[in-house]
């Protein structure tokens, strides 16, 4: 900024609308009648906090220099150049007393909403009604009857593991061993198979179950081979073998039945035997020595254990949308960073670097296309090939990322050329110049009441319910000074011009990864600061 | 008493509860009504529930392990059922179960025996057990709750119960109950309401007792579901049949959401013309918006649209479905003839002259464009009007009627015999007290408005002598188990045997004077939302003659 604007805009600056009233009583009037507000407002607060930042600045970076005799300095600077005008701090101070007692409005309500939707006025926030939880009584329910069934499938392992591992090689003898170790009920008990209710007969034949001893007919009979009962009865086994399944077959084994896995099993070839440590020996009938004869209820038990042990491997469609919904809440985080930045690019203000929103811009491209690619990923992963629901269901990912894209992407709006940049800049100045010199004009002929439109802050409602899942967590920038320690005393920035490149640091890292709060904070405190500077007659361009 | 925002308010935790991953909601035939008023399925999406179903289906769903489920059903025995079957062989990986309404525990301990891969992890009642159609109306979409007796059937009235249940708990009332004293089956639901309130206390012990209850039977008013309507909405479902907030118009399925369409949420109580009006309004503002559409040559232009193109795109929509229903709606009343119907029947209601009004039905009985319906629905009002008078000749029309409607005579019985002025102890037609009387005097000196809307719902009577304090306990006494509130703020009226959306239109506009000037907030529940058409039906099936 020129020297000529700076100077004009020292004075009884407005801490409102920075109007410079040209005198105290003029601005006591004008913040009286313009800005007729509640002083416990968050504006009210503003002023006092940019005040007291203020004070800290200076003493924060130059300790030795007596504040007081500063601005007792500048004031003299400032009362020659512009004739009879005080500057203090003091004055500021005092501009704000009346603020206390007055009620005025604060910035925001300036700020004309442009196109809002009109909203339902709710008198009473409707609040959800009565809640009930039966949690907790189910999950004790739940307990007992879980209990019951895990105690019961332990014992059928546990006779399992007994049947394969202790067995004698000899075929005669196995079946007295298997009677000792499963007490078989007697055949005369039933007279008809549990499990199809038909009678035995000559035809059919009573069986029985190696786990649970109860008598079956030979079609309700299942096999369970003893690959499997090793897996249920040996974890370590179960593990080796997950691996080499995983290893060796190219496959999609989607489904997991208990035959299958042995079938594959065999398939692998003799390396899996070798791992069961030879404690069964091939001998000839190998269907009859390696299978044993259960029922059905005591397979559904083993069944589910099975599925239990096996760690269960999500598809990889589940990692691919965990990215999908971080790159969106991330996105939702940015977008109304970046509309932000853009919106007071657009304005010719300076408090952001037309590079540094270009960046971000091309950092949320790059976001969206990967959206994109990764949407699309997950709708076309499977094919044709996929059930229903499950393309329905990727289908509908795809439909909402678009959706959301589409939502952010016409909340972006575009930014000026760097040509343009520095013509709105320009027109920018010349405007705050004119606004403050028409002001001097107007307050000299003691019009009071005179406002100037602030810089609308536009809200950018987060869109998306994504937003939702972001978790609080702290955030601070790097400190990088940039500072050249073999500057001559004369070089040396003031304080406050280094203040002021430290924030705006600050700033355009905020902004760059969408803390929406600081940027806030931080681009409040970069103007109260750049007020700071324009009375003390310091330029920052 | 925003029932639509505490459903989705509701809804909404069911979600939040279940976390964040991909979500399926497992709904029956009610609870999918209520998701499908509350939210938009895109809005569903958007909160990363990404399927729906139906427990009740009996295709088997297939197994989709990355799936969290939502499972949102009334507590019925049935669905209990299905749920420990689903339970028993999990599709999904986790279960998050959500009932609309009180459940038994020895249902919940059924429930957790059969979740034995111990798949479930939250088990909630959530109170909204009915179809939250619009802020101030809820309705349990039950068709024909009468038996052949005129009174609610079983099933019909244990389902009112659980409803009005479930609305007190979602507003947190514990309100007093008042009933219809001429009607048993009003009588009988305040008291069973009465007793689950102090059987479950523990639930009710926060809930304030700012309100009342009332009970009423469809019966107090068979003329409001007689009549042809002129406000949007009920004139939508009179002549095309609104279905949870959706009408069918050539085969497609619109949707008329006050929450998802700025244009149905203002108009929704406008009467046709000023629709017409709005419809301009709305085409004009499109036209201009279309007119930028045409010519995107210039490049600011081009970015002005694309900028503008989610509105545009949502208003394009707004704006055909609108045009096309009003359309419909327009050539219907020519071709019905409907402005000289409606003006008949509301001298019917209104004027109530006897010999005029009977030379005019006569008129349009014999007239060829009288329809089936409109023909019937002013023989009816004919017969309810003049029931009682001297020179009626309800047995003349009756049978000027069968020639278009062969169950005629049995029809106009039922009705009299359901609301008749024998069944009814009220003063519908304003004949018998002074201050109605007088009332209409003065109307008439002024001169009415609009000749198609002079009659008011019954409803809006009772309403307003609740809240001036004026309200008659001889004919709607409060249950002897109940204390009156010092004040009463909410009035909820639950109408057994079908509510009309005219009725919905009075209630909306008690809620806005209460924005303005305050007075107790209104809501109307009801077993279903009835049109002339729909109320016919009833009547015939009540009469036990099928068409």
């Amino acid at each position: 900024m020129e020297d000529g604007p700076s100077v004009i805009q020292q004075g009884f600056l407005c801490p409102f609308c920075m109007t410079d009233l040209g005198s105290y009583i003029a601005l006591a009037n004008h913040v009286e009648s313009a800005h007729p507000e509640d002083a416990d407002t968050p504006a009210f607060e503003q002023i006092r906090g940019f005040i007291d930042k203020a004070k800290r600045s200076f003493k924060r970076f130059e300790p030795g220099i007596d504040i007081e005799n500063l601005r007792e300095k500048v004031g003299n600077i400032a009362t020659s150049a512009s004739a009879g005008n005080i500057l203090q701090s003091e004055s500021l101070q005092r501009s704000v007393e009346p603020l206390r007692k007055t009620r005025s409005k604060s910035r925001e309500r300036e700020v004309k909403p442009t196109k809002v939707k009109p909203i339902e006025i709710i008198h009473v926030r409707p609040e959800i009604g009565v809640k009930r939880s039966h949690t907790d009584y189910f999950l004790r329910c739940r307990e007992a009857s879980v209990n019951d069934i895990a105690v019961r499938t332990n014992t059928l392992i546990i006779r399992m593991d007994k049947l394969i591992n202790e067995a004698p090689q000899e075929h005669s003898k196995r079946k007295d061993f298997e009677r000792f170790v499963v007490p078989w009920s007697e055949d005369s008990e039933s007279s008809a198979c549990p499990g199809c209710n038909q009678k035995f007969s000559l035809t059919r034949r009573r069986h029985h179950c190696r786990l649970c001893g109860k008598v079956l007919c030979e079609k309700c009979s299942r096999f369970l081979s003893f690959l499997t009962a090793r897996k249920l009865t040996n974890p370590a086994l179960a593990a080796a073998m997950t691996e080499e399944k995983q290893n060796a077959s190219t496959q999609k084994a989607e489904v997991r039945s208990l035959d299958k896995l042995a079938d594959l099993a065999q398939r692998t070839g003799g390396h899996l035997r070798g791992l069961i440590g030879g404690s069964k020996s091939n001998d000839g009938s190998e269907d009859a020595a390696e299978h044993l004869r259960v029922c059905v209820p005591c397979l559904t038990l083993l069944e589910r254990r099975e599925q239990q042990m096996e760690a269960r491997n999500p598809p990889a469609m589940v990692s691919l949308y965990e990215r999908l919904v971080g790159l969106l809440s991330e996105m939702s985080k940015l977008t109304p960073s970046y509309s932000r930045m853009a919106l007071s690019i657009n304005n010719g203000e300076a408090i952001y670097t037309l590079q540094a929103a270009e960046e971000l811009r091309r950092r949320i491209a790059e976001r969206q296309r990967e959206v994109d690619v990764l949407s699309k990923t997950i709708e076309n992963e499977g094919g044709e090939g996929l059930p229903f629901r499950e393309q329905q269901l990727r289908k509908n990912i795809r439909f909402v990322s678009v959706q959301t894209l589409h939502n952010f992407i016409s909340n972006m709006p575009n930014l000026p050329s760097s040509e343009k940049y520095a013509e709105l800049a320009e027109e920018h100045r010349n405007k705050v110049a004119k606004q403050v010199e028409e002001a001097r004009l107007q307050a000299q002929r003691a019009v009071s009441n005179i406002k100037i439109p602030s810089v609308p802050i536009v809200e950018t409602k987060p869109s998306s319910s994504f937003m939702g899942r972001v978790v609080e967590d702290g955030w601070t920038p790097d400190f990088s000074p940039i500072t050249n320690p073999f500057a001559e005393e004369e070089d040396r920035q003031h304080p406050l011009q280094e203040q002021r490149g430290i924030l705006r640091g600050y700033l355009s890292q905020a902004a760059a990864v969408g803390r929406l709060e600081e940027v806030e904070i931080l681009e409040r405190n970069l103007r109260d600061l750049e007020a700071e500077m324009r009375q003390l007659g310091l330029n920052f361009d | 008493m925003n029932i639509l925002a505490t459903a989705r308010l509701y809804i909404g935790e069911m979600v939040t509860q279940a976390g964040p991953q991909m979500k399926v909601l497992l709904m029956d035939k009610e609870t999918t009504g209520i998701v499908s008023c509350a939210f938009a399925q895109s809005e569903m999406m958007h909160k990363e529930v990404y399927l729906f179903e139906r427990i009740d289906n009996a295709a088997p769903r297939e197994n989709i392990k990355h799936l969290k489920c939502i499972v949102f059903v009334r507590p019925t025995a049935e669905n209990i059922q299905l749920l420990c079957r689903e339970l028993r062989s999990p599709k999904y990986a986790q279960y998050y179960i959500f009932f609309s309404n009180i459940a038994n525990k020895s249902d919940i301990k059924l429930l957790a025996e059969a979740d034995e891969e111990e798949t479930v992890r939250e088990v909630h009642e959530f109170f909204i057990d009915a179809v939250p159609l619009s802020k101030h109306l809820l309705s349990i979409g039950l068709h024909h709750p009468y038996d052949a007796s005129l009174r609610l059937s079983t099933t019909a009235f244990l389902h009112a119960k659980q409803t009005i249940i479930s609305l007190l708990l979602a507003f947190k009332k514990a309100p007093t109950v008042c009933y219809q004293k001429s009607n048993g089956d009003c009588e009988k639901l305040a008291d069973e309401v009465t007793q689950v309130m102090r059987r479950e206390e523990a639930l009710f012990r926060t809930c304030k007792e700012d309100t009342l209850l009332l009970v009423i039977d469809r019966s107090e008013d068979c003329a409001t579901p007689l009549l042809n309507q002129w406000t949007y909405e009920a004139m939508v479902h009179e002549l095309l049949g609104l279905q949870n907030n959706r009408v069918t118009l050539d085969g497609q399925s619109l949707v008329l959401s006050e929450l998802q369409d700025e244009f149905y949420e203002k108009n929704v109580n406008a009467n046709f013309g000023e629709i017409g009006q709005s419809i301009k309004q709305l085409m004009e503002q499109f036209q201009s918006k279309a007119q930028i559409h045409k010519n995107v040559e210039s490049i600011a232009d081009m970015k002005s649209f694309v900028e503008e193109y989610p509105q545009f795109k949502k208003m394009s929509g707004t704006v055909s479905k609108h045009v096309s229903i009003v359309g419909e709606l327009s050539r219907l009343v020519a071709a019905n003839n409907l402005l000289e119907v409606s003006e008949l029947e509301q001298s019917i209601v209104v004027d109530g002259d006897h010999t005029t009004c009977l030379d005019r039905v006569r008129n349009h009985l014999v007239n060829k464009q009288t329809t089936v319906l409109n023909a019937t629905r002013l023989v009816l009002l004919y017969a309810l009007r003049f029931e009682q008078h001297q020179n009626n000749d309800i047995d003349g029309v009756v049978a000027l009627l069968r020639s278009k409607e062969p169950a005629a005579a049995s029809l106009v019985r039922v009705l009299l015999r359901f609301g008749g002025a024998s069944r009814r102890k009220n003063d519908l037609f304003g004949s018998q007290s002074a201050v109605e009387m007088t009332k209409r005097f003065i109307k008439g000196l002024k001169g009415v408005e609009n000749v198609y809307t002079q009659h008011t719902p019954y409803l809006t009577q009772i309403i307003e002598s609740i809240a001036r304090g004026r309200f008659n306990e001889n004919v709607y006494p409060k249950h002897t188990a109940s204390q009156y509130s010092a004040r009463v703020d909410n009035i909820i009226v639950f109408v057994i045997g079908g509510a009309t959306y005219a009725e919905l239109a009075q209630v909306r506009a008690a809620n806005e004077r209460r924005n303005q000037a305050g007075g107790p907030s209104v809501l109307l529940a009801t077993t279903h939302m009835l049109n002339a058409q729909s109320f016919i039906d009833q009547l015939r099936e009540m009469g036990g003659t099928t068409r």
